[in-house]
């Protein structure tokens, strides 16, 4: 009897350890798969309220597309072709009928598929939400660990000053300003045109600057760049700001903290001891970018229609002014799938960079 | 070894500057333990972290010396400061779980503050980060290192502060009120542990505190502060059975009385009478 106790006892440590890893494992599934199931969820609802959303939107798309002076018959036969003469639940079910399949619907105006047309448009935009970004990152958190390193002392008064001065301009106006100086004083910068000089045609392949950097295509690479330097740099510069915020907020708390006390005291170089205290502030500036990356996917569109640029705001705005319901519904869902697959991504990253998290 | 006079300190406020500590004079013999005391907000932290150029960057200091093996740590340049700190004196914080980087495994933080001061390799920092371990009774240190500071229960990140701490072999250690943040059962531990790291030799101890009866227990000389300014100071028998200043009177009788003291069981005899 004894015996068996004991070796019960012994034997426990065996089994233990195994089911210690285990457990540790199932968690971090459990978690990301609870996060996972939250996408399609947030996704349902989203493209609920977008439905409905729509239906308020001053302006009937048949009077649109027909003009003023059509008849009621004529109204009523384009209604009947775009299928807005269904009951509400049926176009509602259909509506989700044919996104579940992928299919957005046809745009009322141009005929092209929805889908189609994103393809078209979407690269487009995220080649310049990217490079505003890259720009306003770097730019913000040089801005914002300054501030925060030189608390309170000049240089943080003047990265302040600077903050809020780059956060009260509009884009679009730092974007005329842009275009005014540099094009029509200086004539460093291209017409504002879009993405090409129009001597090279109007063909565009998406994801143009990506594109020609990967296949080494220089001329292409230098003309496309040029003409991105304007676009990217008033949306860079605008959007620098919030960063700059965050990161002086985030890194001023770190650099404060008694870990840097000691890291000091402890005779750590300055250099290593900023670079941990920013390494412990980047939760909140990974999770920023996130949220701009979300906004400016269709916040850029007043820039986009400066320039020119055929992105997904601009897009998605002639849509809301024609009414073009099937583009509104197409933006929204598409944005905000992209925008909730960020989220997750990025969640997930800030999660796996902290060993505190338990993923309880 | 440290000889601090005429440390005066301001804090740049809105309201304009606000003196922190104003002419603050003590020494630190070779070998000799001494206690800082004080209220909270009496200069205690600020004092050192004056000395160490620990002041956060709207703090400065605007006069006097501390004078440590022959330079003046005020006046030092940062090479120079960066050189004393963690090397020639040891500093050992108040909270080990804010001291310590949460997200390093605590190798990589032995391996930092060796590597601050000279270049070692991984075995030969591994070697010296579990000799430095084993001297402050961590058990298994070999897990310890492997591991992140959450892990640990507070005495034992506090062991591994004193090592770290203790790391290059520094003549004098400043400690920050080293047992405020932990459970009183290892309070005394740890104020063991550090004590026996510094005695014998010419280790110097310079020891902030507002718990008299610490200083009393492990200090030798006491400073005692007020308000920015020193009060009183002396050997710990002198201050402590013939207390000149009002203040430090004060202090003594503020101290509750060890419940197997003559004091509290003639209190309680007298209660029990009434």
């Amino acid at each position: 009897m004894s015996d068996v106790s004991v070796k019960a006892e012994v034997s426990q440590p065996g089994p233990e350890a195994p089911k210690r890893g285990e457990r540790r494992r199932r968690p971090i599934l459990r978690y990301v798969l609870r996060r996972v199931v939250i996408v399609p969820i947030s996704l349902f609802v989203l493209g609920s309220v977008c439905f409905v959303l729509v239906l308020f939107i001053p302006g009937d798309p048949a009077v649109t597309i027909l003009g003023d002076f059509a008849t009621p018959e004529q109204v009523a036969l384009v209604n009947e072709q775009l299928g807005l003469d269904q009951p509400l639940w049926d176009r509602y079910v259909s509506f989700w009928g044919n996104l579940l399949q992928g299919d957005l619907g046809t745009s009322f105006f141009t005929n092209q598929p929805v889908l189609h047309e994103i393809a078209l448009f979407l690269p487009n935009t995220i080649e310049l939400v990217v490079l505003a970004l890259l720009v306003a990152v770097s730019l913000g958190l040089v801005i914002g660990v300054l501030g925060a390193y030189f608390a309170r002392r000049w240089p943080d008064r003047v990265m302040t000053g600077l903050t809020s001065g780059l956060q009260s301009v509009p884009d679009f106006f730092l974007a005329l300003v842009g275009i005014y100086v540099f094009f029509f004083l200086l004539g460093w910068a291209p017409a504002p045109i879009g993405r090409l000089p129009i001597e090279a045609g109007g063909q565009q392949t998406p994801f143009l600057i990506f594109g020609s950097l990967f296949s080494g295509d220089w001329t292409t690479l230098g003309q496309a760049l040029s003409h991105a330097a304007l676009p990217v740099m008033s949306l860079g510069l605008v959007y620098s700001s919030y960063f700059a915020k965050t990161a002086r907020g985030s890194m001023g708390t770190a650099l404060t903290t008694p870990q840097v006390e000691f890291a000091r005291a402890c005779g750590l170089r300055e250099r290593t001891v900023v670079r941990y205290a920013f390494l412990a502030s980047r939760t909140t500036v990974i999770t920023y970018i996130a949220i701009l990356f979300g906004s400016l996917l269709g916040g850029a569109a007043i820039v986009e229609r400066v320039f020119n640029w055929r992105g997904m705001g601009q897009w998605a705005l002639d849509g809301v002014l024609k009414v073009d319901v099937p583009i509104i519904q197409g933006f929204v869902v598409t944005a905000g799938l992209m925008t909730l697959t960020l989220f997750l991504v990025l969640d997930l990253v800030v999660l796996a960079l902290d060993p505190r998290v338990s993923y309880e | 070894m440290l000889t601090v006079s005429g440390l005066t300190t301001e804090f740049r406020t809105r309201k304009g500057p606000v003196r922190a500590i104003d002419d603050i004079g003590f020494e630190v013999p070779t070998g000799v333990a001494v206690g800082v005391v004080g209220e909270t907000g009496s200069g205690k932290s600020v004092t050192i972290r004056s000395v160490l150029g620990l002041l956060p960057a709207y703090g400065r200091v605007i006069g006097g010396r501390a004078e440590f093996e022959g330079q003046d740590l005020v006046t030092a340049s940062r090479k120079r400061l960066r050189h004393v700190r963690g090397n020639r004196i040891g500093f050992v914080a108040q909270n080990p779980f804010g001291a310590l980087n949460p997200v390093l495994r605590i190798e990589k933080q032995f391996a930092n503050v060796v590597r601050a001061h000279r270049k070692m390799s991984t075995s030969a920092v591994r070697e010296l980060a579990l000799r430095r371990l084993e001297s402050v009774q961590v058990p298994s240190p070999e897990r310890v290192l492997r591991g992140y500071a959450h892990e640990l229960s507070g005495g034992m990140a506090q062991r591994v502060v004193i090592a770290l701490a203790m790391l290059h072999d520094p003549p004098l250690v400043i400690a920050d009120e080293p047992t405020t943040a932990l459970d009183v059962t290892v309070q005394r531990q740890i104020l063991d542990l550090i004590a026996a790291q510094v005695a014998g030799g010419d280790r110097s101890l310079l020891l902030v505190t507002h718990d008299l009866g610490v200083v009393a227990q492990y200090c030798a000389h006491v400073v005692v502060m007020r308000s920015g300014q020193v009060v009183e100071q002396g050997p710990v028998a002198e201050v402590f059975t013939d207390p000149r200043h009002a203040y430090t009177r004060q202090l003594l009788a503020a101290v509750p009385p060890a419940p197997w003291s003559a004091a509290a069981k003639a209190e309680t005899t007298a209660e029990a009478a009434r």
